[in-house]
Formats: C-alpha cells, sequence, structure tokens
C-alpha cells in the first residue's frame, strides 16, 4: 500500500470510530436496552435484503423515474396512498378575537376593550386609538395569502402556539408539503432522499427524490426544490431546526444562497406542548406507537440509514435503499395523521 | 534605588556565593518616530493620547496603506498592536461596511485584545461592537455577532469548526478587508502547518464571498519572518522587524545556583525574586512548570511582605485577571509564572524579570526578557540556569547565548497526513475543484480520498460524502484533550489536563493553587475529578515517571549493510511509579503509586545499532548509553531541517537492550496515530545520519553543547551524554549507510 492510501484510509477508520461515538451520544433520549437488538436485526434485514436483491437494479425494481437537470441526473418517485389529511375548519374570525394581535394592545387591555364591547379586530377598525392597527392586522389575514397573516403572527406568537394551527385552516390541503429528509450525518453531510409528501382531495401524493450517489446531490435537492416552491406551506416533524435550514446549508455549499419563506408547522414543537404527557419521548417512531396507533412492520433505526445507503452506494445492489425508502415515506404519512391529533388538541383544548 | 546598586547590593546577602556568573549590560536605546498620512480623526487620538507614533508603527501603516501584507516582529511592548489596529480602524472610518478578523492563538489573549478594541472605540466614538466569538461565546449571542460586528476576535480552534458555516457568515465574509494575525511564531511545526491549512481553507471561502482581505501578522523575533508569513498565509509579505521604540538600559545576569549549593535553584530563585521586590522593583519571574511557580511564589512570599502571586494556566479567567490587572497598576509587586505570561497579554513593563531556567529557545527567552523595561528606565534580567549540562553551557558560555541566531519557525504544506484531513474538512466547506484554490494542486490525495468514498468527485468540484464530520479527523495541536477538574469541598478550583494530573493530582499529592496548599484526597480518572483537601502541610510531593516503548507493528524494514531500519506503529508508554515527599530539597520519604500506564499509539521509526559497535565502545572506556542518548538527540535537532517540523513535534527512545540484540534509537511522531515525520525520518535516515555525524564531530565543544547533543526537552536532564562515543558509533554506522568519510 502505497504512503497515501495508507494514510487515507486510516483517516476513513478514525472517521468511522468518530461517526459511531457521534451516532451514540446523538440519538435523542437514553439507550434502551432494546437498542442494541435492534441493531442486530437491523443488520438482519439489511442482509437478507442484499439477498433477495442481488444482481438487481433500482430503476427495474421500483418506479423511479430519471430526471436530468442543469445540475445532473437525480431519480423521482411518485406514490399515491389513500388517506384523508384534514386540515381545521377555521373562520377568520376566529383569528380575528385575539385582539393581542393588534400592535400595543396586550392582555390587560384586551380585557379591557372586550369588556367595552369590542369582540373582535374587526370591532376595532374604527377605534380612534387602535384603529390603524386593527386595519393592518385585518388586511394581513383578509389578504389574497393567508403568508401575510403568518407572518403577523410571527411578531407576536412563537411557534407552537395554536394560532398557527388555526391559521392552516385557510389553506387548500392541496396547498401543503409534508417534508422529511435524510442525510449522511446530522451536521453538513450530503442529503440523499428528499420526501416531499403533497395532499390532494382523495389522498397523499408521496414524493421521493432520490441521490444515488452523493455526487447528484445538488441535482435532487434543485429538484424537490422545484417542486416545493409551487406550494405554499410546509409541514415537518423538527423541520425548523433541521430538514430545512439543513437544505439551506447544502445549497449554500454547492454556491446558491436561498431561505425559504414558507409558512412552516413544525408538529414536533406542537408535540412538545400539546402531547408530552401522552408519550415516553417525542421522537416520532414513539409517537407513532403511544398516539397514533402506528406499528411499523419493518424499520431501521435512523442511526442505521446513512449505513444502509452507503451499503448501497457501495455495490449497486437496491436492497438496502428499499427500508430507507419506506421509512422516509413512513415518517411523511405519520405526519398527516399526527397533524390531525394536534388540531384537535390545540383548538379544542386551547380555545 | 538605581538597578546597579541593586546589583551591587546582592554581594551583602548571606545567601550570595558569587552566583552572578555574568553580566551583560545592553545598551540604551533612543526612540526613532516615523511619520504616516494616517485618518484625521485617529491623529487627534494619537494628540490626546500624547502617542508619536515610533518609525517601526509608522512604517507598518505606510506598507499596509499601500496595499501590501505586513508581517511585524519588533518585541512586546512595541507597540505592534497600535501599528495593526491604526489601518483596521481607519478602514472602519472610511466605510462602514467593512469588517474584520483578529485571530489569537488563546482565549485569553482574545479576550484581552477585545479590552484593547473597546477602549480605542469609545476614544475614537466609534461604534464598531467588537466582539470575541470562540467557544465561549453562548449560541444565542452568535447569529448578532456575526451580523453585527465588523470586529471578531477568535482563534483559530474555533475557526477550524466554523468555517463549514460560513453561509451564516456570508454578511461578514463579504465585507472583509483585514486579517490580523497575532503571535504567529507560535503557529510553527504540525500547529503551524495545521494553521496555514486552516488558513487556506478561509481564503478559498473568502473568495467565494468575492472578498480578498490584507493579512498583517505579528511575531516574536523568529529567524524566518517573511519565509515564515508567506508559508503560513500564501501571500507575499513585508517585514517590519527595527524595533524603534525607547529602550533604557538591560543588566542581563547570568546566575549559577551550582556556586552556593546549600540553596537549592528553586530556593535561590525565589530568594532573589524577593530581594527584588523588596527593593521596590516591581519583578516577573518566569518558570518552567506550573509547581515552580507555585514553589517560587509560596517561598518567595517568605522572605517579603508583599506577598509573590502565582500565575499560570489551568487558573479560573477571574483570578488571572486579577493579577493582569494588579501587575499593570502596580498593586502586585512580585509574580511567579510560567510561560501564560509570555505571549501578549498587556500587563505593561516591569523593573526586573526572572527567567528561572533556560526555557528551551532563544526566542522565548527573549521573549520574556522583553517584559522588563519600562520605557527609558534601566532594567533587569536574570537568568537562573539550572544543573543541567544545556543551562549550565549557556552560563558557563554567554556569546553563545546572546549571538545566538533565534529559531526557525517551519511550516509544511506536503504532508498528507496533514493535508489530507483539511481536504476533507475543505470539501465540507465548499466543493474542491482541482485547481490550485488551496495553495496547490492535491488532485493526488483527493484521488486517494474518492476512492475511499470519504470524497466524492463530481463536475463542480469534489463534495465530502463521508457518513461523519470531516472536522473531527483534524486535530490542530497534540494537546491532550482529557480535562481534569480540580474540587474543593465540590467547587471548581482549577482544571488540568491529564498528564499533569498524573504528575501533581495523584492521591496524597500536595497541590499548591494562589499561595495555598492542597491535599489531594482522591483521583477518581473515570469521573475526571481530583477531589483535594485544604490543609497547610510543610512538605510538597514531587512524582516519577518512566518510559517505555513497544513496538506493535512493523510496516516497512530495509537493511543497510549490516544494520536494519524500520518504520511501523509503536506504543509509548509512561507508568508513574512514586512520588517523594520533600521539605525544601530534602526527601522526607518515597510511596509507591499505583496509577494506569499513560499509553500513546503513534509512528515510529528506528535503527538497531549492532552489538559489535556497542561493544567497541565500551571496550573504549565510552558510555553505551550515553552515545546512544547523544545519537538520539542530535538526531532530532537536524529533523526539523529534513521532515519541516518543529523539534517539539517529535520524539526519542534509545535503549541499550534491543530484542534482536544490540542497541536502537527510536524517533517518533508526538501525536496520536503518527502525523508523518518518523515516516519522513525512515525515508531519508542515512542522510540524517550522516548530517548528524557531521554536526557533532565538527562542533568545537568538549563534551558536548546545545549546538550538538544538548536537547532543550530532555527527560533525563541530559544525562548520561557522551560525546566521543556518539561521533565513534556514528562513523560505525556510516561503514554500514554508506556516508562515512
Amino acid at each position: 500500500m502505497g504512503e497515501l492510501e495508507r494514510i487515507a484510509e486510516k483517516l476513513k477508520n478514525s472517521g468511522c470510530k468518530y461517526a459511531l461515538n457521534a451516532s451514540e451520544s446523538n440519538s435523542r433520549g437514553a439507550v434502551s436496552p432494546s437498542h442494541n437488538q435492534n441493531y442486530a436485526i437491523a443488520e438482519k434485514l439489511k442482509a437478507s435484503l442484499l439477498k433477495e436483491y442481488r444482481g438487481k437494479d433500482l430503476l427495474e425494481e421500483t418506479n423511479f423515474e430519471v430526471i436530468d437537470n442543469r445540475y445532473g441526473e437525480t431519480f423521482h418517485l411518485k406514490e399515491f396512498t389513500e388517506k384523508t389529511f384534514q386540515t381545521p375548519d377555521t373562520a377568520i374570525s376566529d383569528i380575528l378575537s385575539d385582539l393581542k394581535l393588534v400592535y400595543g394592545i396586550g392582555k390587560v387591555r384586551e380585557e379591557e376593550l372586550k369588556n367595552d364591547g369590542y369582540e373582535t379586530i374587526l370591532d376595532l377598525l374604527d377605534h380612534q386609538k387602535w384603529g390603524e392597527g386593527a386595519l393592518e392586522v385585518n388586511e394581513a389575514f383578509q389578504g389574497d395569502s393567508p403568508a401575510k397573516g403568518y407572518n403577523l403572527l410571527r411578531r407576536w406568537k412563537n411557534l407552537s402556539h395554536p394560532s398557527f394551527i388555526r391559521l392552516s385552516g385557510l389553506y387548500d390541503r392541496k396547498d401543503f408539503a409534508i417534508v422529511d429528509i435524510e442525510t449522511l450525518g446530522l451536521s453538513n453531510q450530503p442529503i440523499f432522499l428528499l420526501g416531499l409528501a403533497q395532499p390532494t382531495d382523495s389522498g397523499v401524493e408521496v414524493h421521493q427524490f432520490l441521490a444515488s450517489n452523493p455526487g447528484r446531490e445538488m441535482a435532487t435537492i434543485v429538484q424537490f426544490v422545484k417542486k416545493l416552491e409551487n406550494l405554499e406551506v410546509i409541514l415537518t416533524y423538527n423541520g425548523k431546526n433541521f430538514d430545512l435550514p439543513y437544505i439551506e446549508r447544502r445549497l449554500a455549499y454547492y454556491g446558491q444562497r436561498k431561505k425559504f419563506s414558507h409558512p412552516h408547522l413544525d408538529l414536533y414543537l406542537f408535540t412538545r406542548k400539546f402531547l408530552s404527557d401522552r408519550t415516553r419521548n417525542c421522537q416520532l417512531g414513539t409517537i407513532e406507537s403511544s398516539i397514533l396507533g402506528i406499528e411499523r412492520k419493518v424499520d431501521i433505526p435512523s442511526a442505521l440509514v446513512p449505513e444502509f445507503y452507503n451499503t448501497y452506494r457501495k455495490n449497486g445492489n437496491p436492497g438496502p435503499l428499499i427500508p430507507i425508502l419506506a421509512h422516509n415515506r413512513q415518517d411523511l404519512l405519520s405526519l398527516a395523521d399526527l397533524y390531525r391529533v394536534i388540531i384537535e388538541e390545540a383548538l379544542n383544548g386551547n380555545p | 534605588m538605581g538597578i546597579r546598586e541593586v546589583i551591587a547590593g546582592l554581594e551583602e546577602e548571606s545567601w550570595y556565593e558569587g552566583q552572578i556568573e555574568h553580566v551583560e549590560l545592553l545598551p540604551e536605546r533612543r526612540a526613532e518616530y516615523g511619520d504616516a498620512n494616517i485618518d484625521a480623526r485617529i491623529e487627534s487620538y494619537l494628540e490626546r493620547e500624547g502617542i508619536d507614533l515610533f518609525a517601526h508603527q509608522a512604517e507598518a501603516i505606510n506598507l499596509v496603506h499601500k496595499g501590501e501584507n505586513v508581517i511585524i516582529t519588533t518585541p512586546t511592548a512595541s507597540g505592534k498592536t497600535l501599528a495593526f489596529n491604526i489601518p483596521v480602524f481607519e478602514e472602519m472610518l472610511h466605510n462602514s461596511d467593512s469588517r474584520a478578523l483578529y485571530i489569537y492563538p488563546t482565549k485569553a489573549l482574545s479576550q484581552d485584545q477585545l479590552e484593547t478594541m473597546k477602549k480605542m472605540e469609545k476614544e475614537l466614538d466609534l461604534d464598531l461592537d467588537s466582539r470575541v466569538y470562540d467557544g465561549d461565546t453562548p449560541r444565542g449571542a452568535r447569529p448578532g455577532i456575526r451580523k453585527e460586528s465588523r470586529i471578531i476576535i477568535s482563534n483559530p480552534y474555533g475557526l477550524h469548526h466554523y468555517l463549514e458555516w460560513h453561509h451564516k457568515w456570508s454578511d461578514f465574509f463579504s465585507n472583509l478587508e483585514y486579517v490580523v494575525l497575532d503571535e504567529v511564531h507560535s503557529y510553527r511545526g504540525v500547529f503551524g502547518s495545521n494553521i496555514a491549512m486552516v488558513i487556506r481553507r478561509m481564503k478559498r471561502i473568502f473568495k467565494h464571498y468575492d472578498s480578498d482581505p490584507r493579512f498583517i501578522l505579528s511575531s516574536a523575533t523568529i529567524a524566518n519572518p517573511l519565509e515564515h508569513s508567506r508559508k503560513l498565509v500564501g501571500e507575499e509579505f513585508s517585514l517590519v522587524a527595527k524595533d524603534s521604540s525607547f529602550q533604557g538600559r538591560k543588566h542581563f545576569l547570568f546566575w549559577n545556583p551550582l556556586e552556593y549549593p546549600d540553596n537549592s535553584p528553586h530556593n535561590q530563585t525565589s530568594k532573589l525574586v524577593a530581594y527584588l521586590v523588596n527593593r521596590e522593583l516591581q519583578t516577573l519571574c518566569f518558570t518552567l512548570s506550573r509547581r515552580g511557580s507555585e514553589l517560587i511564589a509560596d517561598w518567595g512570599s517568605g522572605y517579603t511582605d508583599d506577598p509573590i502571586h502565582a500565575y499560570r494556566a489551568g487558573y479560573r479567567p477571574e483570578e488571572r485577571r486579577e493579577i493582569e490587572k494588579g501587575l499593570r497598576n502596580g498593586e502586585i509587586q512580585g509574580v511567579a509564572a510560567t510561560n501564560a505570561l509570555e505571549l501578549g497579554v498587556d500587563i505593561g513593563g516591569l523593573d526586573a524579570v526572572v527567567i528561572s531556567g533556560y526555557p528551551g529557545t532563544i526566542t522565548s527567552s527573549w521573549q520574556q526578557a522583553g517584559r522588563a523595561g519600562r520605557g527609558k528606565e534601566d532594567s533587569l534580567v536574570v537568568l537562573v540556569g539550572f544543573e543541567n549540562p544545556l543551562d549550565q553551557f549557556f552560563l558557563k558560555h554567554p556569546r553563545e547565548f546572546f549571538d545566538r541566531e533565534h529559531e526557525h519557525a517551519v511550516v509544511d504544506l506536503d504532508n498528507p497526513k496533514i493535508t489530507m484531513g483539511h481536504l476533507a474538512c475543505a470539501a465540507t466547506e465548499l466543493p474542491v475543484s482541482s485547481d490550485e484554490e488551496l495553495g496547490r494542486d492535491y488532485g493526488e490525495e483527493v484521488e486517494k480520498l474518492a476512492e475511499l468514498g470519504i470524497l466524492q468527485k463530481t463536475p463542480g468540484g469534489a463534495i465530502f460524502s463521508g457518513d461523519f464530520r470531516a472536522s473531527g479527523l483534524v486535530k490542530l495541536d497534540n494537546v491532550d484533550s482529557t480535562t481534569i477538574k480540580v474540587t474543593h469541598n465540590g467547587d471548581l478550583l482549577e482544571t488540568m489536563d491529564l498528564s499533569q494530573a498524573y504528575r501533581e493530582a495523584h492521591e496524597n499529592a500536595t497541590l499548591l493553587h494562589q499561595g495555598k496548599k492542597y491535599l489531594v484526597e482522591e483521583l477518581d480518572l473515570e469521573r475526571k475529578v481530583a477531589e483535594v483537601k485544604w490543609k497547610e502541610v510543610d512538605y510538597f510531593t514531587q512524582s516519577a515517571s518512566e518510559t517505555s516503548l513497544d513496538v506493535d507493528e512493523t510496516i516497512s524494514k530495509e537493511r543497510a549493510g549490516r544494520v536494519d531500519t524500520y518504520f511501523g506503529e509503536v506504543s509509548v508508554t509512561e507508568v508513574y511509579t512514586h512520588y517523594k515527599e520533600k521539605k525544601y530539597d530534602r526527601v522526607m520519604g518515597v510511596h509507591q503509586l499505583d496509577l494506569p500506564p499513560l499509553e500513546f499509539e503513534t509512528e515510529c521509526s528506528w535503527f538497531r545499532v549492532p552489538e559489535g559497535i556497542l561493544s567497541e565502545v565500551s571496550d573504549r572506556g565510552m558510555g553505551r548509553e550515553g552515545s546512544l542518548h547523544a545519537i538520539e538527540h542530535a538526531v532530532i535537532s537536524l529533523t526539523p531541517f529534513y521532515a519541516m517540523c518543529d523539534r517539539w513535534d517529535i520524539g526519542g527512545f534509545s535503549s541499550r537492550h534491543h530484542p534482536d540484540g544490540g542497541g536502537a534509537i527510536y524517533i517518533y511522531d508526538g501525536y496520536e496515530g503518527g502525523i508523518g515525520i518518523a515516516e519522513e525520518v525512515y525515508e531519508l535516515l542515512p542522510d540524517l545520519l550522516g548530517s548528524t555525524l557531521e554536526l557533532i564531530s565538527d562542533c568545537d565543544c568538549e563534551e558536548g553543547c546545545p549546538s550538538c547533543i544538548y536537547s532543550p526537552k530532555c527527560g533525563n536532564e541530559n544525562e548520561p551524554l557522551d560525546k566521543k562515543g556518539a561521533v565513534f558509533v556514528l562513523k560505525k554506522l556510516g561503514e554500514h549507510f554508506g556516508y562515512a568519510k
């Protein structure tokens, strides 16, 4: 072995050691006794998948289509699932009953005004002092896009406030993009799979954009972004802190500056606020079993996703990709269910 | 009382027995002033402050105005900071978008610089919102600093990690006009090579954001400032080296404690420091170890009413601040410090500096000596030599000290062990294309990393495709990252690294902290805590260790004549075996230590010295051990010229007993896992040994000296060493390697 090979090999080994430690310490929540068992099951799963898909080709085994854009090739898969995606029945008047949305009105003043008969912001429009502010709020919510209302809410409310759930009812279900990505790591490693679920009137259309090797990452992200740009509101689980900034950062890596300005419902924040007493922890998998009643038949621990992908990448056997695709897809579909539960909790429990 | 009288007064002291070996009078130097065409607002600020620019400051400013990168190498307290702050502040005044980045090697220096910045901002009525951005900066404050601060002060360790977040720094990087790097003499050897790579990564990112900042560097005096800056930054530089600030006469004394064997060197140093403080000379004593600073502070305080304070690494920042402030405003008259005070922390000038033990380099010696002197006043420097041959040599040969060239700073950009990790980091920041954006073409290295899947080549350049954090592949220095917390009743007293804890915080060790004595009750290696109890015992402890080296794997082996040379992986093990209880210098008792060995794995190159040669050495009345030991030292002293490293980057070990017979000399990398120097040594061994023979046999000294076989970092106090034996062995080896004359 030459000197450079030896050094590169050493680096790789130290990187692997490092990755292993990181994945152990990064796994949110404590390591359960079943932890190791899960790993063993996953390893077995990988072996059997490798056997099953030996000599087979991803494009032949799945319905992925190849897309060429100016950044190269990427794979796209579209699948339809029957499923109800329910948005809240929101009347604008519900939102406008919160006088605190007007600049300068706090809790105390709101109460005074309500006592004086100002029930909603509409009643305030002619108010000598608050009329101007009320007009601004009213316009934000009566305009052509609820995004203006979202931005106004963001001034006063933190992101887990029920108002945001209420606001989301102003959108058509077809405006939603449920987003979840799969990456090679947690800081700045490439993204290799971007999932986007778009509800329709009869169900949910799941789009998966796959980089069959990290060199196709940019082409893949660009294709995903093209889809996302046509949609109005983003729904994620921890996407406010992870998925969306991560995508922005990867775009910056390739020299593109972009900041997503979509209204964004991060269900993780709502889960922590409204559902934490009903669950052991707030990992999506735990929420599925404890609240949504979903049991995944086959799943791989998130920490092993990079390893499965790398196995696919190394020998081209699509086997290990299959559970990743399923995992990502299930995450997206679970969010549709979780959204429904959160609507109930946030809007009924907290008028 | 003048310095002369103080020196003369020493004769009256009962503990003076003629220890002054030499007095060197460094003449007074008049200040020279210069002109620079600077902004009127700064001009009037200088007037208000009563500052006239020295010629070297004006020169530096004029060069920066001409658009050049500048390196300033004038001594501490010559106004370097002002020289680079002026052009930076001018830029800030002229262009409200401009930003500047200051890089300091330590957090403490960053904080110190921040204070200077704030003062200058205030005086100029300028709001730059200068801030420190490092590991201690709260997460919540970071976005604001990146966006609003026009001057950010950071360190290389932090930048190494921040660079991959460059998109969050886009405002800052896009408007970056100046990068100031202070104390660049410390960026040498492997550490310096790592910094050079960080700077290249940084420059590539600047370019990505269309900025092309000027670099201003400052350094202690080194032999090769221009070459060093060019290699460190990858740009051409202009040099400002002539100090034109005023300097009073400096009396430089060499003090040989062996002339008065009744008192140990530490004890004499303590008396000396106290003597100077008692004569109202504000005195700073530099010691080689943390313990040394505590002992001298403790003992010294016994001879004076003005307590001597200790200052060293491990203290909490508040404690350090307090002492620095006390030195500046004169409330503290005496401090015993480690080299933690050697770098540019602002403490003003002192009347006297005592250097307790040769600090290992000429550069350091003059840095420390430079702390003495307040403007036109006379000042005093005393070098207290220790008993080891290196210190004694300088004491006996003052010209060898005063005329000696400063050390060279070496930086290596071709060591794949260093560059490949940085390539992976760079590829996490932006795709790496094959052109020379990182200083040179690293195509071959990229290829190798791509073969292993760490990088992936794409039309837009190689991207990082590993599933781990690239920045974790690189460690900038070889400082042990395990930190032991020393607690007293559960409160944090100080911190130290693991090997320090082995030496000073083992069970029953006495630990000195700010003059207070503590006894270590327990060293819990699992929890990384040493629990101490306050106890004024009248003894102190000193631990001793033994080092051994085991070959784990031989990677290559070659035969030259009948001599085998090897390259492979080794484990260097240090075992702390026992400690002594000492009252002053008297040993009161010896106790066993039961600590797990400190082991570190690295790469090593070694060669065997056949038994036949060693027998001849003995037959001729020369020492086997001393001969091998001397060769080991001399080889290490020459390695930097062959393998582009610093002497402190490598370690050596010699053994009289090689498993296959004869003795052996080992040269290993001082970095966990190896850093490529030993491998280079393996390739060059015949040349290296040939030069070693020349070095030793051409040296005019009798028994050895710092130019040949004395090592400034020997763990055995440079004993035993046999110069003639070394020459003999090297000549014999030459018959096999083919360099013999």
